[in-house]
């Protein structure tokens, strides 16, 4: 039963989202309630993140939540990348405009010189 | 490749790809992989539910923006920090801090210094240091850790067999693991440099 004692720095991943709620529902088994309670010993993140769900009146709804911001970043992202294309686009334009002017310029000198 | 239809990953991978692609997908898995967590960190500092959510919300943002400028290398302690700095700031700003016990904990930390902790933790322990450095931990945390990891117990029986609450298990547990790892360093460099710490 005794096992070696160094697999207390043992490093584990973090925890997922439905082992999280698994526990706060109880519904894990002896081992399985050891481990995770094993890796936060030694994860601040996980940790602090099991203290704060902790706080959630209905458990249940944890994936929800998850679920809504998970929905909202990823608007996020699209609209961050929308912007950058937006930016170059400007970029683009700007730099035509200015070939054109150069080309009406050098043509209206033509002329002017061409006159005299 | 779509970051969509990939395999998997490891975060040190994703964030090597969403450099070199410049594609934000690549960051949307790595955010996924964490969601939860960061939320769970806003909860605990902000303590109300609607606060934590736009929280955890503006972190991604804030990630998206800040990302490209920093030499991340651990991902995941990197943002743990990120979410951490704003929860604090944000209760500085409203002038909530007292809701924080005061601890050193709570103070904003380098990125630098977490990423000494995580190195740290990855060195070899000798067994032998093991067993001299639980010696030294007091008696809550030295029953405790041992209970704990010697014989697999969860804290709720850890908690039945010596009566301290869930709460004092646990911490007596992070903070008998923390001392442990303190002490072990401290032998080894007394053992790598005998006379400069015999000097101090
Ligand atoms: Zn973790």
């Amino acid at each position: 039963m005794a096992k070696s004692i160094s697999s207390i720095f043992e490093e584990s991943g973090c925890l997922s989202e439905k082992q999280l709620t698994d526990y706060l529902n109880g519904r894990m088994n002896e081992s399985e309630m050891h481990s995770l309670e094993a890796h936060i010993a030694g994860c601040d993140f996980c940790n602090e993140a099991l203290e704060g769900l902790m706080q959630v009146e209905n458990k249940e709804e944890i994936p929800v939540i998850i679920k809504q911001i998970h929905n909202q970043v990823r608007r996020d992202l699209k609209a961050h990348r929308a912007r950058r294309k937006k930016v170059k686009m400007y970029v683009w334009l700007s730099f035509l405009v200015i070939i054109i002017l150069i080309i009406l310029l050098v043509a209206f000198l033509a002329e002017y010189y061409a006159i005299k | 490749m779509e970051p969509a239809k990939s395999p998997y990953y490891s975060d040190g991978e994703l964030l090597e790809k969403y450099r070199h692609e410049h594609h934000n997908g690549w960051l949307g898995i790595l955010l996924d992989r964490y969601l939860h967590l960061i939320f769970g960190v806003c909860l605990k500092y902000l303590k109300n539910e609607e606060d934590a959510k736009d929280a955890a919300q503006q972190i991604c943002l804030e990630v998206l923006k800040t990302l490209p400028r920093h030499q991340v290398v651990y991902f995941k302690s990197w943002l743990y920090q990120v979410a951490k700095n704003h929860c604090l700031m944000e209760l500085r700003q409203s002038g909530k801090m007292h809701l924080l016990p005061l601890s050193a904990e709570n103070e904003p930390e380098s990125v630098a210094e977490r990423d000494k902790k995580t190195e740290l933790m990855e060195m070899e322990i000798k067994e032998t240091h093991l067993h001299q450095a639980m010696e030294q931990l007091n008696d809550a945390q030295r029953i405790c850790v041992a209970l704990f990891y010697l014989q697999n117990k969860t804290y709720k029986s850890v908690s039945a067999e010596t009566g301290f609450s869930m709460l004092q298990v646990k911490s007596y547990i992070q903070n008998g693991k923390r001392n442990l790892k303190t002490i072990i360093q401290r032998m080894e460099e007394e053992e790598q440099y005998p006379h400069e710490t015999k000097k101090s």
